[in-house]
């Protein structure tokens, strides 16, 4: 019983630092060191001249919280799970974006850019 | 006397509308007929030789509308085994009601009309309907197979030239036997006559349809026989021997796939050319992106199961194999081919273009990167420990090493659904910047590109090794022609591939 509370108060403190990180940067990237996909994501901001904010939660406390969480929050959106999870997860101007599909996608149809500049992650 | 005598004629038939009716020998039996009639005897069958004679030597008028044939010679004996039956029963009416039908020359009907011949059967359609009453007569029981049969208790002759009794007699047919039918018979004939002719059409399909597959059949064991000899599908075994049960299925749902987008090529040309109206090409070009669509579905289902055979191309041909990026085509080239056959372009949708092309090759090496990097993890996994030592000799430690690796690699996965994601959305973004007719002409060029990609591996997995025999003086032209020969023979065999 207790650690199932003390399980919603991780949920819940882990929610408010995603909130609170996310907020705090133009462009956050939640990743795992090992994922190769996340570095994908991670190349193509940086080619595009954006300086993400990186967690790699295998390096963070609280990591499972927060991955669960990233979890819950993803849900909505059919992403798919890679072997370290639901990461690679981008937040562009502390709202979420999604996932690698949903940035890819973004970027062909031509809206990451713009999202990005509105962030201020970009100028010109 | 001369009376009865007619009458009894008219009784005979009443069919009579000449005079002379009987020669001699009839006229004995009729002596005798009226004797039955008057005295009521049943005439036996002893009667049976003169009944020969009767029929044969009938008047050809015995019929009451003398414009049909008559075609009733066998039935006599019934239609007089009958009359004498009936005559039996009736003949105190009959002797009474033959004077007053004495008057009456083709309406013979008997009084009382009690016996009244039913005779169903077809209409007077075939004009041999009415077979004269006789023949009515002669089919006593309303359902005749044509079998001669002693009418029922009480048959009924009608004479029909009334309007009243018309309905009751329908005439009947006979078959070429002569046998007499009824309706339902007749009905149930036609429908069997109908059916065989159904049945025989059908065969006539079904066997057409067997010549065509045998065919057919021939061709492609021709091609198949063709293809192995050019070590095509050898090739794709390799040294890994057996593909996946996977693999091997979506080969062949790939197969299908290629002949399917053959289909949606010449839809689209046959769209192009008859210039159709944007919305009805707008649903061929939509149905060609879908068909696309189910190709990247296909991939993303084996890719569970068999990543490797996605990314090796065994499932395509050996020089688009060649030049694959990731499993499948690199859209920002796929955008460089087309862009040339969209003219004209507006300047927004050249800008469009420009940046679709730019992002693509942003993700792609976004994309590169990442499975690069996967690449690493797996070569530093693999040689962690010594090379120099023979690790599987420690089978604890190789396993160990074997968990690693496939953890690192199981992102593989992944990298092929994300290189295929791309290409589908750049199919699509394609489609948002142009316009109808333009999409319908960049899918074309697609097709065809691949088409033509495929058709060059064929030529050249036939070229001639040895130039030497061509002869060196005339290399070039030679090698040319060759190759432009074997080309034309390799095109009807990849046209449809």
């Amino acid at each position: 019983m207790r650690m199932v509370e003390d399980d919603r108060e991780g949920l819940i403190m882990a929610y408010e630092r995603i909130t609170r990180m996310a907020s705090n940067n133009a462009v956050v990237v939640f990743s795992v060191s090992t994922c190769c996909m996340c570095h994908v994501v991670k190349r193509l901001l940086l080619g595009l001249g954006v300086g993400p904010t990186v967690y790699e939660l295998d390096q963070e406390r609280g990591g499972r919280e927060i991955q669960a969480v990233l979890s819950q929050l993803l849900s909505a959106s059919p992403v798919m799970s890679g072997p370290h999870g639901v990461v690679p997860v981008v937040f562009i101007g502390g709202k979420l974006l999604g996932g690698v599909d949903k940035v890819m996608s973004c970027h062909i149809n031509g809206s990451l850019v713009p999202l990005l500049k509105q962030a201020g992650a970009l100028w010109l | 006397m001369a009376n009865e005598r007619t009458l009894v004629c008219g009784v005979q038939g009443s069919f009579h509308t000449s005079t002379k009716f009987f020669d001699e020998a009839e006229s004995d039996y009729f002596g005798e007929l009226e004797e039955a009639l008057i005295h009521g005897d049943p005439i036996t069958s002893s009667h049976g030789p003169k009944k020969g004679i009767v029929e044969t030597a009938r008047p050809p008028t015995l019929e009451i509308f003398p414009s049909w044939p008559m075609r009733h010679q066998h039935h006599q004996h019934p239609t007089v085994e009958q009359r004498k039956s009936e005559q039996s029963v009736e003949s105190s009416e009959e002797s009474g009601s033959v004077k007053d039908t004495a008057n009456t020359t083709s309406t013979g009907v008997i009084a009382g009309a009690q016996s009244q011949v039913q005779c169903r059967g077809r209409g007077a359609t075939e004009g041999e309907a009415q077979k004269g009453l006789v023949v009515i007569m002669a089919n006593g029981a309303p359902q005749r197979t044509g079998a001669q049969q002693p009418p029922p208790s009480a048959p009924q002759i009608q004479y029909d030239n009334s309007h009243t009794e018309k309905k009751k007699i329908i005439a009947g047919s006979t078959r070429k036997d002569g046998k007499l039918l009824d309706a339902k018979t007749l009905r149930r004939l036609a429908q069997n006559r109908e059916a065989a002719r159904k049945s025989r059409l059908r065969k006539k399909a079904y066997v057409q349809q067997l010549e065509t597959s045998r065919i057919r059949l021939q061709q492609l064991e021709h091609d198949l026989q063709r293809a192995r000899t050019q070590g095509m599908l050898l090739a794709g075994c390799g040294a890994s021997g057996e593909m996946s049960s996977g693999a091997a299925m979506f080969n062949m749902d790939y197969t299908n796939w290629l002949e399917e987008e053959g289909r949606h090529v010449s839809d689209l040309r046959a769209g192009l050319d008859a210039h159709l109206i944007d919305n009805n090409l707008s649903s061929i070009v939509d149905d060609f992106i879908t068909h696309y669509d189910t190709l990247f579905h296909l991939k993303a289902r084996l890719a569970q199961t068999d990543a490797f055979h996605l990314l090796t191309g065994l499932w395509t041909s050996p020089a688009e194999r060649c030049f694959m990026w990731m499993g499948g085509f690199r859209p920002s080239d796929l955008i460089k081919i087309v862009t040339p056959h969209l003219d004209p372009l507006t300047e927004q949708q050249v800008i469009r273009l420009c940046s679709l092309q730019q992002s693509s090759q942003q993700a792609e090496e976004a994309l590169w990167q990442g499975f690069d990097q996967l690449h690493q993890f797996l070569s530093a996994t693999l040689s962690s420990e010594p090379l120099s030592t023979d690790v599987g000799a420690d089978v604890s430690n190789y396993a160990g090493l074997m968990d690693i690796a496939i953890e690192k690699i199981s992102s593989l996965e992944n990298f092929v659904r994300q290189a295929d994601h791309l290409r589908r959305q750049t199919l699509h973004q394609l489609r948002e910047i142009l316009t109808t007719r333009q999409a319908a002409r960049c899918l074309l060029a697609i097709g065809e590109y691949y088409r033509r990609l495929r058709a060059l591996s064929s030529v050249w997995a036939t070229r001639p090794r040895d130039r030497a025999l061509i002869g060196n003086e005339t290399a070039s032209p030679n090698t040319v022609t060759d190759l432009q020969t074997i080309q034309q023979s390799q095109y009807a065999h990849y046209s449809a591939f």
